[in-house]
């Protein structure tokens, strides 16, 4: 026994070592990646890719989990920074399954939902990132990290400064600013960032009191070109103090620095703020000298973002002077660059993110820290020895204040944490009830549409309903359905903010899901004068996708195509490409100018800035469409010319599968029926009984439909009931026989329904040419026995009939 | 066929009884689920409709007890009829013993086709059905 446990520790041996050395190859990957993240992402994503690899070949199934989740994670941090955050999604999901079969709170964890919300914050998701950032900062809070407890708080105050929330961001960044201190990289960006946000709320002297922290760390860290933008920062809100002279000063040291390292960006910013300043000293001539010095050489059109206080501070200088030609273009560049205004926190976010992976700064930090520490608490015990009487009692107030010091700043983060979780309830409670409004309103608009809906749809089935007023019934009707399909649409959006989107996978037959979807508007483009194409060639059959959204998706697109196209044409193409499934709407319609292809999707803002109105409809399609494309992994994207037309195309993953075999099963069978049943009740049990046995059912309610729907030849019942054939005219029986020759000629075979005929009648069925007679009142299983009896009797009658005709 | 509604909108009930006319089918009302249960007891029906949000007993309840029924009627076909659209709405009316749920507002043939479908489903081919 004794030898097989050496035995045994000595295969552990031999197993273990090349184990190690893995584990240390993907470890020596990920380190590089992880240096390589802020100035080359690239080949940050290159060195995790291969970490992934390596960590595949760990043995221990923890330490594998692992180290590939640290892979992906750092291949979808990579990602972000090169604005691919599409790609970067399915890697964090994927990480975050590998490791939820060790649940404990770990910092990589914490690390993949602050990924996982920057991804969301890309995506115009802020609700969903609020979400991961929240579950990031208790993970943190868990495992003891201060450092990214504060991050995560810093990137919920830019999360509310793009909301413009400004209120709330300012709390956050106090937070942050509580939670940790020792990295002043990261202080730096928090004062500056909080300094923004003050100077938002009109708190300018807070504000400058910021920046000028924010500078005191910049020049304590040496970092000559980090004093600028936070120089020009300061300048900006000390004119709005009023404070003029410091204001020229800072501008001036900045402008120093600019001249000496080059670049004509920052230089022309500082022009316009020199101008601002001069402008509020009354000099409106040296106002105009800067301002124009600042936009030589600048095309207005296309000024980026940073040029919006500059434009801001030309209208208003152009504008006193009286030269209105000169002030417009600039005060509609500063209205154009407001609505991008939201990108400005994205590139206070970079700031954030270079922080995740600024270690080299913080350990060096860490390592100042310990030794400063290791002296003061070398001086204290020193002074504690030497204390006498007064010496002590000063101690003892000191030790006392240091003691209430350190309390306070305690009590503050634990007050901040407890804040945090109160205003984390109190969203969730300020999301609940707006659902609960929205559903409450929801039911109460959708009860009086019953009542608009269900009766116009009972009068346009009346045949007496004169043409006019059916024309007329026909309006209302669309207009209630146009209104149930805006309330849908509400409530599909609050679904999507609380996350509530369900998404139900299963096996699709996509071919019979585009044509039914397809059917009714291809009625609709042929009733205004459009052709309408759908194309399958290159389409996967059988794919697992949520067929419901689907449909919801393509609704919307095709009810846009229908809308905006007047002439021409409307297709749909579904291929599958590189492994993706592709459905494209095309239409020749109006179009779409190029600046809006990104605006069109995001009517989520436009909600919830309650201007609807500007886009017509309910201006939700598309965010809904693009929200359901993203819920199933995939995403959509638009191609237009102005004039000529437009392209909606949906990319999913595709996932092909093997057709159930319920489907193959079912209809595939027996032959095509065609039912002639004017009650609409008992269509739907015979559709529900027959469709399993026979290959595709039809319903007609007269004759006459009847007969159209019968193919030119080929094995087909035709099933008619006897009341149908009664209201079709006074003698059923002449009816019946007309229907059955013309029938038989096509090749179908005729089966009735009768209550109760009598041997008088059966012989009169038999007269007209009817092969099956089925008595009323039946139950399903024996009606579909009767049938399917028939069509074997048929079958061996019709061979009988050919053996005959080959005798011949 | 006779079918009985449990709703208390009158509205609704007459937007139904309405459309059900069309189909040749007669139409029984109940204003509330108490009501409803009551009727059932004492008259025979083909399907029961039903709503959720009533005063009294709601629609969930009204199914639960007819489920617990312990003679035939215990089977009756049931179809939910409500505005509601609570994510899991679907769900929970199936496992109180709905049949199916058919949402505010009805589209006519979507009425038709479900009662059908229902009708032949829960007779499982063996009941007298046509």
């Amino acid at each position: 026994m004794r030898r097989l446990l050496i035995i045994a520790a000595a295969l552990t041996l031999t197993l273990s070592g090349p184990a190690i050395a893995q584990q240390r190859a993907a470890d020596t990957l990920i380190d590089r990646a992880k240096a390589a993240m802020i100035a080359e992402p690239d080949e940050a994503l290159k060195l995790a890719g291969e970490a992934e690899r390596r960590a595949g070949t760990i043995t221990d199934p923890r330490a594998q989990a692992t180290a590939i989740a640290t892979a992906l994670w750092l291949q979808s941090e990579a990602l972000i920074r090169s604005r691919d955050a599409k790609a970067a999604a399915p890697r964090i999901a994927r990480a975050l399954r590998l490791i939820s079969a060790y649940p404990e709170p770990s910092k990589l964890r914490g690390d993949l939902l602050l990924a996982r919300a920057g991804v969301q914050q890309a995506q115009l998701r802020p609700a969903e990132a609020l979400a991961s950032l929240q579950e990031a900062f208790s993970i943190f809070g868990a495992v003891g990290e201060k450092r990214s407890q504060s991050i995560t708080l810093q990137t919920i105050a830019t999360l509310y400064t793009q909301a413009n929330d400004f209120a709330s961001a300012d709390k956050y960044f106090r937070q942050a600013a509580e939670v940790y201190e020792g990295d002043p990289r990261l202080s730096l960006f928090l004062f500056n960032n909080r300094g923004n946000v003050l100077l938002r709320l009109e708190r300018d002297a807070e504000a400058s009191a910021q920046y000028r922290r924010a500078l005191a760390l910049a020049r304590g860290l040496n970092s000559e070109p980090m004093l600028p933008p936070i120089l020009a920062n300061l300048a900006r809100s000390l004119i709005s103090e009023g404070k003029l002279d410091e204001a020229d000063a800072a501008i001036g040291e900045a402008m120093a620095i600019v001249r000496r390292s080059g670049g004509r960006g920052p230089e022309a910013q500082l022009l316009a703020i020199s101008a601002d300043s001069a402008f509020h000293r009354g000099r409106l001539d040296r106002a105009r000298s800067l301002i124009e010095r600042s936009f030589a050489g600048v095309e207005l059109a296309d000024t980026p973002i940073a040029y919006r206080d500059a434009h801001l501070t030309a209208y208003n200088i152009y504008s006193k002077l009286g030269d209105g030609a000169l002030a417009l273009p600039h005060l509609e560049r500063v209205r154009k660059l407001g609505d991008e205004a939201a990108q400005l926190a994205t590139s206070t976010n970079m700031a954030l993110m270079a922080a995740r992976f600024d270690y080299a700064n913080q350990e060096l930090r860490i390592a100042n820290l310990k030794a400063e520490e290791a002296r003061r608490e070398a001086a204290f015990q020193r002074t504690l020895l030497l204390g006498v009487g007064g010496a002590t009692l000063i101690i003892i107030t000191l030790l006392s204040i240091g003691l209430f010091t350190i309390r306070r700043s305690r009590n503050q983060v634990r007050a901040a944490n407890t804040e945090l979780n109160q205003t984390n309830v109190a969203l969730e409670k300020a999301l609940k009830a707006k659902t609960e409004f929205l559903a409450t309103t929801s039911h109460e608009i959708r009860t009086p549409l019953n009542g608009i809906l269900g009766m116009t749809q009972i009068m346009l089935r009346d045949p007496s309903v004169p043409a006019q007023t059916r024309d007329r019934l026909g309006i209302v009707h669309g207009a209630g359905m146009t209104m149930r399909a805006l309330v849908d649409d509400i409530l599909d959006v609050a679904k999507m903010e609380t996350g509530n989107l369900t998404v139900e996978m299963a096996a699709t037959d996509l071919h019979a899901m585009l044509r039914d979807v397809t059917r009714m508007w291809e009625e609709q483009a042929r009733g205004k004068g459009l052709d309408f194409k759908l194309e399958l060639e290159g389409a996967p059959l059988w794919v697992e996708t949520d067929s419901g959204r689907l449909r919801q998706m393509l609704f919307n697109l095709l009810s846009n195509a229908l809308k905006f196209t007047e002439k021409g044409s409307v297709a749909v193409k579904a291929a599958a490409m590189d492994g993706r499934l592709r459905i494209a709407v095309s239409d020749s319609g109006i179009g779409i100018p190029a600046e809006k292809h990104e605006e069109i999707f995001e009517s989520f803002r436009q909600v919830d800035a309650g201007t609807t109105r500007k886009f017509g409809g309910t201006g939700l399609g598309l965010a809904i469409v693009r929200n359901l494309a993203r819920a199933l992994n995939g995403d959509v994207a638009v191609a237009s010319v102005e004039g000529e037309g437009t392209t909606f195309t949906v990319d999913l993953p595709l996932i092909e599968v093997a057709a159930p075999d319920a489907a193959t099963a079912a209809g595939g069978s027996g032959e095509p029926v065609v039912v002639l049943d004017r009650n609409p009740i008992a269509r739907g049990m015979l559709r529900t009984l027959l469709e399993p046995q026979f290959a595709a059912v039809q319903f007609a309610a007269t004759p006459d439909e009847a007969l159209g729907l019968l193919p030119a030849a080929g094995p087909v019942l035709l099933l008619a009931e006897e009341a149908t054939l009664k209201a079709a005219g006074e003698d059923a029986v002449a009816i019946l026989t007309d229907l059955a020759k013309a029938a038989k000629e096509r090749g179908a075979r005729v089966a009735v329904l009768w209550v109760k005929p009598d041997e008088a009648m059966l012989a009169q069925l038999k007269e007209a040419g009817v092969d099956t007679v089925v008595t009323k009142p039946v139950a399903g299983a024996a009606l579909v026995e009767a049938l399917v009896a028939g069509r074997q009797e048929n079958c061996a009658a019709s061979t009988a009939t050919r053996l005959v005709s080959q005798a011949a | 066929m006779n079918i009985l509604f449990i709703e208390d909108d009158p509205m609704n009930r007459r937007v139904v009884r309405d459309m059900l006319d069309v189909a040749g089918a007669s139409m029984a009302e109940a204003e509330h689920a108490e009501e409803g249960l009551r009727r059932i007891g004492a008259e025979d029906f083909d399907v029961v409709l039903v709503d959720l949000r009533m005063p009294g007993m709601d629609g969930i309840e009204a199914i639960e007890r007819i489920r617990a029924r312990g003679d035939a009627k215990a089977e009756l076909p049931i179809i939910v009829v409500t505005a509601d659209t609570a994510v899991d709405l679907r769900e929970r009316c199936m496992t109180a013993g709905a049949d199916e749920v058919l949402f505010k507002p009805v589209a006519m043939d979507a009425l038709f086709d479900t009662i059908g479908r229902v009708l032949a489903l829960r007779s499982g081919g063996d009941g007298m059905l046509l």
